[in-house]
């Protein structure tokens, strides 16, 4: 009978101990729904997915341009050399969308969340999110726009679909393409409304109070609009990507001209440039210190948006350096690029300029091509690189995925005080994400006023001329004589073509060629990618790899995937 | 072991010998064999009666309802010595593809004694009393959700009233089949140099250092390395197997022990790092008497496995190192002291290996394979398992006649640590002068560090427990009337550690089972299947099954049919639900996370500021449920002239509600917003038939046994969108391979002059040229891409066939095993058969296209960079027919006399050699017998003997 008794209560107890834990999946303290209303900073982060992954300097597109190629097989190399189409959408930003969804998200959950406790404070917090909801939803939509925007099958100019709302499980995802007009007034409108909820500054400043907020009580005001916003996106970076949508509309692959889009843009930067004083707001080391500054920099008057800094930041130099210093050589800039450098004079290069050196073609260059191309016994903080003969595992070609293919490494954006040992420790470096920087809108500026009218055309106290003036002064061309190559520059073509190879210096390998390759048509025809390897007295130009896009390259494709599911989606001409 | 490995061939002249001298003295005692082979004819009849396990109960073959098919290892460990559960299984059993495959459904769940999830591979054949195999819907019925690709369920052998005890050792040799063959240095710099000028690219190797490396002066300074050879490996390994096991009664107790000790040594052979494994195992099972209406039973299971090894193996590690590409040793004598003095303080403080230091090269620091085997120290994996059962029995015939309960207890502990000594070692690039001497040492590894503490990592940490309890009753209504019926109750639990979840599944099952005088069947089940994945509210399924047989023999008008002894024809329907395949917990919910990086802003005034993306996982869907599976089963059993056994069935599962996150209906960008659904439907079909056949001629007995099953499936509802009717996946089998149809290599004819492609050519991935692939447009849009692509094969085999064959003379017994796969293909993935870029080249690129070989050419032009052609894209060019027939295992057994036998107070004793992998006919055995993962294919040699007390 004991026994009996044990053996139930055994069996008894050991079911009860199964049942409840076999029953109930273990609670893994997952977040749903009720989360984002209860928790600010949860419902905070929906918004901040907007600022996930944004365009920053360190794309490294220029592979898929005449700027550079990969030492690896990049998506962008498979691009460029005639693998791109509808289905291996390289470059897609359609994803992007995503990022719209998120801050659709949030717009239906911000009147619900309780941001602070004090109610005018919880107002004036919820207004100024609903302005950056706004900003980034239309900056997503510029992205977007900027590669997928083109002529559509029929022959019309078409933009992207504008997403204004949440999309549900059960809501209906075939959205035509409107107009592309249509579409940039979507994304400024968005803007604009954006501007009415934003000050220009993070600085509490009441001069900088938007309208709206003028009967609102001061300490509050200042409290939510105060510094500690800084790099989150504001009136003046706004108003930057106005002006970049509107240069990016007026530009020959898409309205070419017409309308009042170049005029915008120069009188939006018109005033963003004077308020940093005009001209001589450029500033004098704004082309290297965005990458290359001391430890502790947090000033940085180059830089109109950056993320925060960060420390130990250097898979840049573990991809880009030289092998030797036990990087990978991923990206090898051109011949082509080189190329573009002017003579120290300021004068284009050629062969037959008095001051080449055959033996040394980069003697006698200008200087901005020392501190951005790793060439054949250029240096990168003190440490001599040979690309050609002699050059060990440096050579051309000499280690797949990890030498150079076309003569050149990559010196821009790279902090040349890093050391990476073999053993595979690296020294610290401080570096950012730059999403804005004002030498780009320098050259918007530029671009615009010439087309507008012409190489003296002034507005706002700048002109074209003015500003290149300022650049390669700044950039140490024609340091001891005036810039007489610049003064032989009087037709708008001529200032246009010279913008053009600026911009391409100045930006270079930073993502912007690939987008402005294309918004001037010319990404379809850029040539073959030359090297340059050195033999021990020659400099010898070699073939690297071909360049090869079709003609309607300049409008990317929507990806296949999408077209396919969508009848309402109109795909781009030619893909 | 060693010794013998020394003395082989003695040893085998020996051991043939002996059976020989066997075999004569065999002859003059034939008298006693006539009684076993009378015995073995006798054996399909007594098939009928064989009792089978059907996991919750047993039952009679001929009363048998529902597809299930067994084995007993006694009825064929003597001739088919395997101890290696899955190579016993592989061939054997009827709808049984590869060891753990019922019907091409996917991998069965596995039950050993009782418990649903334990492994096979942790048992000795030896100690196995059945193998059952629950085919349908309704024989799998009472195992619930798990049941879902069929159940294999394995039962211990249990004590005896009989004391016995039996002993089988076996030890032999592996030999490989087949290693890779890579090119040398010199050739394959030659190659390369071709792959450059193919890409319009300079020579990378001049003609000098070709001349060099091919030369092999200075094989140090232009090595060509190949680790494929005795240096480093054995030409053969030997293995230990040794089994005992114990069975009796004492009192009211009765028990079975089995202990085993298996040794297998390691094909890689450098230092003594490279040990190889050892296994121990042992097992108890006791049942015991507590009262008069209570039995029990405990068993205990323990097993212990050790295997040393170096920290890299070199037969993987071989498939990327070129074998230009440095000397992994450099002989200290090479180095010139007198040049460079510095050296000598250098050399002395390294680590030396035979008077050689290990090399290195910067551009390949990470590549040190046979460095890390010398200087880098050794590991031990360490497994250690144990079960423990304990049932309790139940007569409750005092309550009601018939009636009786069972409890089943167990618990299962699974540990694998690692005990590392792992050293840190400098590697050396050497520097060279003109005269071939070492001037310069630069370490590219680390500060060499000898250490001296191991370290111990876990691996797995696992535990189950298991938990049953049924309730039966059966009951004879008159003399034709027959009822069972058992209530079940079963959860199990898995937790591993690190896995946050544990794996819990738990059921209640109902089977009544009816038969009228043995003559009409019926046997139905429901189970009441719950998931904790699923949303409250959608947790609970109920599944039932209902399957009826009909035996005609037992009609009074064919009972006499002296040719027909037995026929009964079967049909089942049946549902499972399941929840095996859904891939996680709480997916029904909508999930939020901030994990997932962050944006930092706000460090210009202040020290900064960041918050974390708040990132969805997935929609919500409550509605989201079990995946169901539905089966139809009809089939037939018979026995023809007492000497034929053939079984058939054909089947049809439809696998509905499938997990399926639908894409074709959102956007890419709303990838991650998607809810979880059930949408996807695959049905499977197909049929199988067993042939047992038995006779005797004069001396000479046979069994035969042949097995075939053929499996489709077609996939009838599928989540997907695309342009074109011919993509469709829906229509197509569930194992179809999709890719593109190759038309050979491109020619010159094919390019005009500029090297462009001719009109009316498409285009295709990137630019290409001749003796590039070229595939066909099939939508004949000009452009050959991925919408290109078609079923061009696939994976699964359709027909499986499996054939024992045993001849018995005398004393002795051949037995053969003959398994085939036919109408399936495989890719050659391995950089081995598709190099490009820097891959090591192999033999196959001696195949390559060239403009002369044009005609004869086995592999596409070679380049120098990867995949910018069409190189690696999935196509028919590197598919090959992967079907093949195996001579699985042959073994010859011979009988010790059976006086001598009872002489030496022995119940059996015999002998047998055996040989396993020994012949495999397939259009690709190349293919298929050089195995290119962490160890080749082996060719097993076996002598062995098996004494039975």
């Amino acid at each position: 009978m004991k026994n009996i008794l044990k053996y139930t209560f055994i069996t008894a107890f050991l079911w009860l101990f199964t049942a409840c834990e076999m029953l109930e999946p273990l609670d893994e303290n997952l977040a749903g729904d009720e989360r984002l209303f209860s928790d600010p900073a949860f419902a905070e982060g929906l918004l901040l997915n907007a600022y996930e992954g944004m365009s920053n300097q360190l794309l490294f597109n220029d592979s898929a341009t005449d700027d550079a190629v990969t030492n690896y097989l990049s998506g962008y190399r498979r691009m460029a050399t005639g693998e791109w189409n509808a289905q291996n959408a390289f470059s897609n930003r359609w994803w992007q969308y995503r990022h719209v969804l998120y801050v659709n998200k949030f717009l239906t959950v911000i009147d619900d969340v309780q941001w602070k406790i004090d109610d005018e404070t919880n107002e004036l917090f919820k207004q100024r999110m609903y302005g950056e909801a706004l900003a980034m939803r239309a900056l997503r939509h510029f992205w977007i726009l900027q590669e997928h925007a083109g002529e559509g099958t029929s022959g019309t100019l078409l933009g992207i679909p504008y997403i204004s709302e949440f999309l549900s499980f059960d809501a209906d995802f075939n959205l035509p393409r409107p107009t592309f007009e249509e579409s940039v007034a979507r994304i400024q409108a968005d803007f604009e409304e954006a501007l009415e909820y934003i000050p220009m500054d993070w600085d509490g400043q009441l001069s900088k109070q938007p309208a709206r907020y003028s009967n609102a009580d001061v300490d509050r005001y200042q409290f939510v609009f105060s510094n500690t916003q800084d790099g989150r996106i504001s009136g003046r970076i706004i108003k930057a990507f106005q002006a970049k949508l509107n240069l990016m509309v007026a530009s020959p692959a898409f309205l070419n001209g017409s309308g009042d889009f170049y005029q915008k843009t120069a009188n939006t930067l018109a005033e963003l440039l004077n308020d940093i004083g005009g001209i001589s707001g450029l500033h004098p080391t704004g082309n290297t210190d965005f990458y290359d500054f001391p430890q502790g920099t947090r000033v940085f008057p180059e830089v109109l948006w950056r993320e925060n800094v960060r420390t130990s930041y250097t898979w840049v130099e573990q991809q880009h350096y030289p092998p030797s210093l036990n990087g990978q050589g991923r990206l090898n800039p051109t011949q082509n690029l080189v190329d573009a450098f002017p003579m120290l004079n300021g004068e284009p290069f050629s062969e037959n300029h008095p001051d080449y050196n055959a033996a040394n073609p980069f003697q006698n260059r200008d200087p901005r091509l020392k501190k951005y191309v790793l060439y054949n016994g250029n240096d990168l903080n003190n440490r001599r690189i040979l690309t050609g003969v002699g050059g060990g595992i440096n050579a051309v070609d000499a280690v797949q995925f990890r030498s150079t293919r076309s003569g050149f490494y990559l010196k821009k954006l790279l902090d040349p005080k890093v050391n990476l040992s073999g053993d595979g420790s690296v020294s610290a470096s401080e570096k950012m994400n730059v999403f804005l920087r004002y030498t780009d809108l320098y050259l918007m500026f530029a671009e615009a006023a010439n087309e507008l009218g012409g190489p003296d055309n002034m507005i706002g106290g700048m002109s074209a001329r003015t500003v290149i003036e300022a650049i390669r002064k700044r950039a140490g061309l024609a340091q001891f004589a005036n810039d007489t190559y610049l003064a032989t520059i009087t037709t708008k073509d001529d200032m246009r073509n010279l913008i053009r190879n600026e911009r391409r210096l100045e930006l270079c390998f930073e993502g912007h060629r690939f987008f402005d390759l294309r918004r001037w048509n010319m990404l379809d025809d850029i040539p073959d990618i030359v090297g340059s390897n050195f033999d021990g007295t020659n400099y010898n130009e070699f073939m690297v790899e071909p360049r090869i896009y079709p003609e309607n390259a300049n409008y990317a494709p929507i990806p296949q995937s999408e077209i396919v599911k969508f009848n309402a989606l109109e795909q781009n001409k030619g893909w | 072991m060693k010794s013998f490995i020394k003395h082989k061939k003695t040893l085998l002249c020996l051991g043939s010998y002996v059976l020989f001298s066997f075999a004569l003295v065999g002859q003059n005692n034939q008298q006693n064999q006539i009684d076993s082979i009378a015995l073995d004819s006798a054996k399909l009849t007594s098939k009928l009666n064989k009792v089978v396990n059907l996991g919750f109960q047993k039952e009679k073959t001929g009363n048998v309802v529902n597809a299930v098919s067994a084995i007993s290892p006694d009825d064929f460990l003597k001739y088919d010595n395997t101890q290696w559960v899955r190579d016993a299984l592989f061939g054997r059993i009827t709808g049984l593809k590869y060891s753990d495959n019922v019907r091409g459904l996917g991998t069965a769940l596995i039950v050993v004694d009782g418990i649903p999830g334990r492994s096979i591979d942790l048992l000795n054949m030896e100690e196995i009393e059945d193998i059952s195999i629950l085919k349908d819907a309704s024989a799998a019925a009472m195992y619930g959700s798990m049941a879902r690709n069929g159940v294999i369920v394995v039962t211990t052998k249990r004590g005896t009233d009989k004391t016995e005890f039996n002993v089988v050792v076996s030890s032999g040799i592996k030999n490989p089949i087949s290693m890779p063959n890579y090119l040398n240095s010199a050739e394959y710099m030659g190659y390369y140099n071709e792959a450059r000028a193919n890409d319009g690219l300079s020579q990378r190797y001049t003609d000098e250092t070709i001349a060099n490396y091919a030369s092999g002066e200075n094989p140090i300074r232009y090595p060509d390395v190949d680790f494929y050879n005795s240096d480093f490996f054995k030409s053969q390994v030997s293995f230990t197997n040794v089994i005992a096991d114990f069975s009796g009664a004492m009192n009211d107790t009765k028990y079975y022990i089995n202990v085993g000790f298996r040794s297998d040594g390691s094909l890689q052979d450098v230092t003594e790092n490279d040990k190889g494994s050892t296994r121990f195992n042992v097992r108890a099972n006791i049942d015991f008497r507590i009262n008069d209406w209570i039995t029990s039973s405990l068993d205990a299971i323990a097993i212990l496995e050790r295997n040393k090894s170096s920290f890299t193996n070199l037969y993987s590690a071989g498939r990327t190192f070129r074998p230009n590409l440095y000397a992994p040793l450099l002989p200290i004598d090479l180095i010139d002291f007198t040049a460079n003095p510095d050296l000598e303080g250098l050399v002395e403080a390294a680590n030396k290996f035979n008077g050689f230091l290990l090399g290195g090269s910067q551009s390949f620091s990470g590549n040190n394979p046979l460095s890390s085997v010398l200087g880098e120290g050794s590991q031990t994996s360490f497994t250690r398992i144990s079960q423990v059962n304990n049932s309790i029995n139940f007569d409750l015939s005092a309550i009601a006649e018939g009636l009786s309960a069972k409890t089943y207890v167990s618990f299962d502990f699974y540990n694998r640590y690692n005990l590392a000594l792992r050293n840190n070692f400098s590697i050396y690039e050497p520097t060279w002068s003109a005269d071939n001497r070492i001037i310069n040492l630069v370490n590219r590894g680390e500060l060499d560090f000898k250490a001296t503490n191991e370290v111990a990592s876990t691996d797995i940490f696992t535990i189950r427990y298991g938990f049953f309890g049924t309730l039966n009753y059966e009951k004879k209504f008159n003399e034709n009337h027959f009822l069972k019926a058992s209530l079940l109750g079963l959860s199990n639990s898995t937790h591993i550690r690190n896995v946050k979840q544990s794996e819990n599944n738990t059921h209640a099952s109902l089977n009544l089972n009816y038969s009228f005088k043995d003559k009409f069947l019926v046997d139905f089940t429901t189970s009441y299947v719950h998931s904790n994945k699923l949303a409250d509210g959608n947790r609970g399924e109920l599944a039932p099954s209902l399957g009826v047989a009909y035996v005609l023999t037992e009609e009074p008008s064919l009972k006499d049919v002296s040719w027909l002894n037995y026929f009964k024809l079967r049909s089942s329907v049946g549902v499972i639900y399941s929840d095996i395949d859904i891939s996680g917990y709480f997916l029904y919910d909508a999930i939020y996370r901030q994990n997932a990086g962050n944006y930092h802003w706000g460090d210009q005034f202040a020290q900064g500021f960041s918050n974390d993306y708040t990132k969805i996982d997935r929609g919500q869907n409550n509605t989201f449920g079990m995946e169901r599976r539905t089966d139809i089963n009809l089939g037939f059993e018979s026995l023809l002239f007492n000497k034929l056994w053939v079984e058939a069935n054909v089947f049809r599962s439809i696998l509905d509600e499938r997990q399926t996150r639908v894409a074709s209906i959102y956007p890419q960008y709303y990838d991650l917003f998607r809810p979880f659904s059930n949408f996807n439907e695959d049905v499977r079909s197909g049929f199988e038939i067993g042939i047992n056949y038995s006779d005797v001629y004069g001396d000479v007995a046979l069994d035969l046994g042949l097995r075939v099953l053929y499996t489709d499936s077609e996939r009838t509802k599928v989540d997907e969108v695309y342009e074109d009717e011919y993509q469709y996946r829906k229509g197509t089998s569930v194992d179809a391979y999709w890719g593109l149809q190759s038309l050979g290599f491109f020619g010159m004819d094919d390019f005009n002059t500029d090297g462009s492609l001719k009109d009316g050519i498409p285009t295709q991935f990137g630019t290409v040229q001749p003796g590039d692939l070229k595939y066909k447009d099939v939508n004949n849009d000009g452009v050959v891409n991925d919408n290109d692509e078609v079923v061009i094969g696939r994976w699964d085999a359709p027909w499986t066939f499996g054939s024992d064959i045993k001849l018995n003379y005398k004393s002795f017994t051949l037995f053969a095993l003959i398994t085939a796969q036919v109408g399936n293909d495989a890719f050659t993935t391995d950089n081995y058969f598709q190099p490009q870029g820097d891959d090591k080249y192999s033999e196959v690129v001696r195949g390559r296209w060239t403009p002369a070989t044009a005609e004869t050419a086995t592999f596409p032009r070679l380049s120098s960079i990867e995949n910018v052609n069409n190189h690696g894209k999935t196509s028919d060019f590197w598919m090959y027919d992967n079907s093949n027939l195996n001579l699985q295992r042959i073994q010859l057994t011979y009988d010790l006399p059976k006086k001598w036998v009872s002489d030496l107070k022995m119940d059996d004793f015999s002998v047998y050699f055996s040989g396993s992998n020994l012949l495999m006919i397939a259009n690709h055995k190349d293919i298929k017998e050089l195995r290119l993962g962490s160890e080749p294919m082996y060719r097993y040699y076996t002598l062995g003997a098996r004494v039975k007390f």
